[in-house]
């Protein structure tokens, strides 16, 4: 049975519906893929620079024995020192796009020992909030769409159990309101969107029949082909499906969508990244230029939008501006282009030198 | 500190001793924070703080910002690189920039500080240790008591010594060393280069000790000798010459 659209489809869904499931067949097929900064020295050697390594996780980009640029850990020397300080809170980046007013979720930091005062400003609100550790800077530890105080109890472990052991001492508790829309990733360089993708959970389309193990099992056999996506598969295991109410016994209605994560997760969730860098609408691609620019001295990074529609920035957001974004995912996308988001970034790294 | 002190000597012989009524009162110097503020607005730059940091906006447009004393024309790369000794040397090095031989002493010199704001030194003062100072020119016999306070505990020298004005004195060679070190650091506009110099008008036997890039910049808009030095104005100017992204 086709798939087809809910009653009132989230703009997710919708993208799925109108943009994903057509192009099934067409899902690439990445035999090798390159690491990181592996795509960055290859762009930096391609624009006939040389790379010197000066410790294990220090470069420097050379030409003609001159210094263009440099990379330190997966970031470039186009990212300020006040701008990694920024982009380490996710609360202080919102306070940045409000400075510059860029359109971003209301909301707050609170201390991890203060859940009663989360509560209260969640009721102040009155309405769903989003809740995410403050320093993270993957996808761990977010809750979206938490309604009640029970689940925001159950979001606050969540995000208490992402903390990692070497997490600055101030870890607090970002708790925003809650803004539905498609999840999406703009790459900015400079003035110029370099590449954004749209990340889908990972979901299933069910047939009436079929369990939803065996649907997963199904899809994740199709993307083995993708070396990309084979090197991410998660196992999908009831506990996997826990938090979108389902166990590998469920059985989804026919031509019903079904996200198997309640988020996003292309790092380890089986989200997939989907090219829609020709699809973005002028006023979009403005909303991720002015998010870049919001941070001080930044050149490149990861603007990440939740948009309700490709068409228009109407009741668009930043969430977040992130110079460590992995730039994989925008050179190899499951569906569509690939980007080449590495040239860009190296691009402006000369076009920077040489001033 | 070398035993042998003649190039300090001479220097407070030859550019201290003449001038040293002149010595500047600097009790009420401003901070680098109001120095840059200043800077900012005669160039209508608006400041907007955010959690007690600075972001700098011209016509609309963010251009910058500051944290702290480290502005953005301060890659977070270079900062790491700076704060850390030995790949500071390396990235000397890789250059072939002279620096200090390791186990060595430095020869005799002077402790001069350059501040380099995108391709140039704009300003250089050499630092004068006090006790030289006192013991080659007794002050209580040339300065008036509020100058001898400010000698002695004169915000624009915590370590112990005077800053004077040396960027004229600089011999071109010199200045290039200064500007070829801070530009061996990736994604570095600005900032202060530290060298040890045996003579100011040859860069032979020069070499770079460190890299500053949260150096103050009031040290050089008043040095307690010699000409003020518009540092804060050529690091605006340079934000704004890169902000044209």
């Amino acid at each position: 049975m086709a798939p087809r659209s809910a009653a009132r489809p989230t703009a997710t869904e919708r993208f799925i519906l109108d943009y994903v499931e057509p192009r099934r067949a067409q899902l690439r097929t990445w035999t090798g893929t390159l690491a990181h900064d592996v795509l960055i020295q290859r762009a930096a050697h391609r624009k006939s620079m040389t790379v010197k390594q000066i410790s294990e996780s220090n470069r420097v980009f050379f030409l003609s024995d001159v210094v263009v640029g440099g990379m330190d850990a997966v970031i470039t020397s186009l990212v300020s020192h006040q701008a990694r300080r920024i982009s380490r809170s996710k609360q202080m980046t919102k306070r940045y796009l409000e400075a510059s007013e860029v359109p971003t979720p209301k909301g707050k930091a609170i201390n991890t020992t203060e859940f009663s005062r989360a509560v209260k400003y969640m009721k102040a609100l009155g309405k769903p909030v989003a809740v995410k550790p403050s320093s993270g800077r993957t996808g761990k530890g977010i809750t979206t769409n938490v309604t009640t105080e029970t689940e925001l109890r159950q979001a606050w472990a969540k995000a208490m159990a992402a903390r990692s052991v070497t997490a600055e001492t101030k870890y607090q508790m970002v708790m925003e309101a809650h803004h539905p829309g498609l999840d999406v990733r703009v790459f900015v360089v400079g003035q110029t969107v370099a590449g954004a993708v749209a990340r889908v959970p990972f979901y299933i389309v069910g047939d009436g029949l079929t369990t939803v193990g065996g649907l997963a099992d199904a899809e994740i056999e199709r993307r083995s082909s993708n070396a990309y996506l084979a090197a991410r598969q998660p196992e999908v295991t009831d506990e996997f499906l826990a938090p979108v109410g389902l166990t590998r016994a469920s059985v989804v209605e026919a031509g019903k969508i079904q996200p198997l994560t309640p988020i996003a997760d292309t790092v380890r969730g089986g989200g997939l990244a989907v090219d829609i860098t020709d699809q973005l609408s002028d006023d979009i691609r403005d909303l991720a230029v002015d998010g870049l620019w919001s941070i001080p001295g930044l050149n490149a990074a990861a603007v990440d939008l939740l948009v309700p529609s490709l068409d228009s920035a109407e009741g668009a957001v930043a969430l977040e501006v992130n110079p460590y974004a992995n730039i994989t995912e925008f050179h190899y996308p499951a569906y569509g282009e690939p980007r080449r988001v590495a040239d860009a970034i190296m691009e402006h790294i000369l076009e920077r030198a040489s001033r | 500190m070398p035993e042998n002190q003649e190039a300090l000597s001479g220097f407070i012989e030859g550019h201290v001793a003449p001038s040293l009524q002149e010595l500047r009162i600097l009790q009420k110097a401003p901070s680098h924070r109001a120095l840059i503020r200043k800077a900012l607005s005669s160039r209508t730059v608006e400041v907007r703080t955010v959690d007690q940091t600075d972001v700098f906006v011209f016509g609309g447009t963010v251009i910058g910002g500051m944290d702290h004393r480290v502005t953005t024309l301060v890659s977070s790369h270079a900062r790491r690189v700076a704060a850390d000794e030995t790949l500071t040397r390396r990235h000397l090095e890789l250059q072939n920039l002279p620096v200090p031989q390791e186990d060595q002493p430095l020869p005799d010199g002077l402790d001069i500080r350059a501040y380099v704001a995108g391709p140039q030194v704009v300003a250089a003062v050499a630092y004068v240790p006090l006790a030289a100072l006192e013991e080659q020119l007794p002050p209580e016999e040339i300065l008036d008591s509020e100058q001898l306070a400010s000698l002695r505990s004169g915000p624009a020298n915590p370590e112990g010594g005077i800053a004077v004005d040396v960027t004229e004195l600089l011999d071109p060679s010199l200045t290039e060393l200064a500007a070829d070190a801070l530009w061996s650091v990736p994604g570095l506009a600005a900032g202060a280069v530290d060298l040890w110099v045996p003579q100011l008008d040859s860069a032979a036997e020069a070499v770079v000790l460190s890299l500053d890039v949260e150096a103050s910049v009031v040290t050089h808009h008043l040095p307690a000798l010699g000409e003020a030095r518009d540092v804060a104005g050529a690091i605006v100017d340079q934000l704004l010459i890169r902000a044209s992204r």
